[in-house]
């Protein structure tokens, strides 16, 4: 006899194994992710702002140092005018240098004329105030230092059309006129640690695929060994509602097969107890009536 | 009479076996999972993050050692009459400002010649010292030195303070291009990574809210164990028991026992059966006794 069950077993153990296992376990991974998260983004966002001001100090570094060198040299030859700059090529060599990689130092004038730069169209006697329009944020950074040692950070359109970060420290040379100024892109001091970034993400990448699989996993066994437990109680019950129905139709003959040592197999014993009572009595008062008759 | 003692072996204890096995064992697992790679994650981050700061540094302290000694170099070029031996230039003020400048927060340049005697030294008692001397007292700081009486040389060592702290310094040593003359800008690295101390702060609180965290899921599902294995187990077996007292009733002749089971599943299915059995059974009953 098939009848519908409207909250079997299979449902109540499925509840509880989510609040026990699935639930909590959720949440932890969910904790977990989101440290890893939380990790990665702290790393790289102190890292690179670390690193950038270690470059800065570095553009610095290198803009007071080749002032005192232009200093040094100027001092020691009075002869050098702004007209006859560019006669002395040991001069150019120590104005023009090297900043990181990909950066270098220049040479202008408190009214923003290029003396000495590296690149051809930038030639003596450019006006830098020709690009305050193009570059109001660099403007800014180049006016000020006509007063006093300024840094900054601006963007700044290459040739090939992208536009890149850029930092820039000048600084006057002694008491001159002429400002140094030293300038690299930023992204030459943080770009090690985009190789960090990919280390922390191929590694919380790879815990994660490891905490989905397990995930995936106890789920699949989690909801098996919720079915085989609900079955596991539920199967002898449904055995002795077979049972009691068939004692109910008057037919005594079915055997109780289960044998276990909890709660069920407790009723299974009772319920045999009073199939074999029954099926006594019930003979017993057949047999009377049998006699009654005759 | 259907009595808990008779149960040997109960439903609850099998639950709560059952649930250790889904719950708690990957719980735990889990849990010491995130934690050891969350943990290694954060060690590998940290050193990657060192040496590239180190790196950085480093590049900082040379650069500020190149361009003492190309200021020095210009100098010297610049002035060819001035001598470069150590009683002419040792007291030349502008000199001394050139080779003596501050590295980052902590650090200063000073100079020394091929031979190992030190010329301008932020502290004036060094200043003329021969510095093999100080081969057998610092070996490592030594070391750096003694190359770069040939050539640039650049390295680590330990450096005891005043106050008896042993501290991680970096030095570069850069030759004076045309002069017997080495600059030695060294400094304390603390100061660099600074940064990293206070990542690492983080990291470890991370660590441990974490273990927080997890306790307290921890203590929630035990929570939830108790509460769902015990109500679980009980809205079974008490029903269960409830039934097989039922069944010895009616195994002693009480067919009137009654059944007060209000459950829907298959317990309830079963104690439904029991009712319908109880009455087929009255009804037979009152008919074989009726005549």
């Amino acid at each position: 006899m098939k009848r519908k069950i409207r909250f079997p077993l299979l449902a109540k153990m499925l509840i509880m194994t989510l609040f026990v296992s699935l639930i909590p376990l959720g949440m932890m991974s969910f904790m977990a992710y989101n440290g890893i998260n939380y990790l990665t983004n702290n790393i790289v966002n102190v890292g690179t702002i670390t690193l950038d001001d270690l470059g800065k100090k570095y553009i610095k570094e290198k803009a007071e140092t080749v002032a005192r060198q232009l200093e040094i040299y100027l001092k020691a030859h009075p002869e050098v005018k702004p007209e006859n700059i560019l006669n002395f090529s040991e001069l150019k060599d120590i104005a023009i240098q090297k900043v990181g990689e990909t950066g270098f130092t220049c040479l202008y004038d408190v009214n923003g004329i290029i003396f000495l730069h590296p690149q051809r169209e930038m030639t003596k006697g450019f006006n830098l105030r020709a690009l305050s329009k193009k570059f109001p944020i660099w403007w800014r950074i180049i006016e000020k230092s006509f007063k006093e040692p300024t840094g900054g950070e601006y963007l700044w359109k290459d040739p090939d059309g992208k536009i890149r970060k850029k930092y820039m420290y000048s600084v006057p040379v002694g008491d001159t006129p002429f400002r140094l100024g030293a300038t690299t892109y930023i992204r030459e001091f943080s770009s090690p640690l985009e190789r960090i970034q990919s280390i922390i993400k191929t590694q919380s990448i790879s815990i994660l695929t490891i905490v989905f699989i397990i995930f995936a996993l106890f789920f699949i066994f989690a909801l098996v060994f919720s079915f085989l437990f609900a079955r596991w109680v539920a199967k002898p019950i449904t055995e002795l509602t077979d049972i009691a129905d068939r004692i109910a139709l008057g037919d005594f003959s079915g055997t109780i097969t289960v044998k276990r040592k909890d709660e069920i197999g407790m009723l299974s014993e009772s319920l045999s107890r009073m199939q074999e009572s029954l099926k006594v009595a019930i003979e017993r008062l057949r047999a009377k009536k049998r006699r009654k008759r005759i | 009479m259907a009595k808990k003692g008779q149960v040997a072996f109960g439903l609850l204890p099998r639950l709560l076996i059952a649930i250790i096995l889904i719950s708690f064992i990957p719980l735990i697992g889990g849990g010491i999972f995130y934690y050891l790679n969350i943990q290694k994650l954060s060690k590998i981050s940290i050193n990657e993050m060192n040496k590239e700061i180190r790196v950085a540094s480093e590049k900082i302290i040379k650069e500020k050692a190149k361009g003492v000694a190309k200021e020095l170099s210009i100098y010297f070029k610049t002035y060819p009459y001035i001598e470069i031996k150590f009683n002419q230039i040792k007291d030349n003020e502008e000199i001394k400002k050139i080779a003596i400048q501050k590295v980052g927060e902590t650090g200063y340049t000073a100079v020394h010649d091929i031979k190992g005697i030190c010329y301008f030294h932020v502290n004036p008692k060094i200043v003329g010292f021969d510095l093999h001397k100080l081969a057998s007292k610092l070996p490592a700081f030594w070391k750096i030195l003694e190359k770069s009486l040939k050539g640039p040389a650049d390295g680590f060592y330990k450096w005891k303070d005043a106050d008896g702290k042993i501290r991680d310094k970096y030095m570069a040593c850069v030759p004076v291009k045309g002069t017997p003359l080495v600059v030695a800008a060294t400094t304390y690295l603390d100061e660099f990574y600074k940064p990293i101390y206070d990542i690492k702060k983080k990291v470890n609180l991370l660590q441990a809210h974490l273990i927080r965290y997890f306790l307290i899921v921890f203590a929630i599902t035990i929570l939830f164990v108790i509460i769902f294995g015990v109500l679980f187990a009980t809205n079974v077996s008490r029903p269960i028991f409830h039934l097989a007292d039922v069944a010895d009733k009616i195994s002693m002749g009480d067919l009137e026992a009654k059944i007060d089971v209000k459950s829907s599943d298959e317990i309830g299915i079963f104690a439904e059966a029991l009712i319908r059995m109880q009455a087929s059974l009255k009804a037979a009953i009152k008919r074989l006794k009726g005549r």
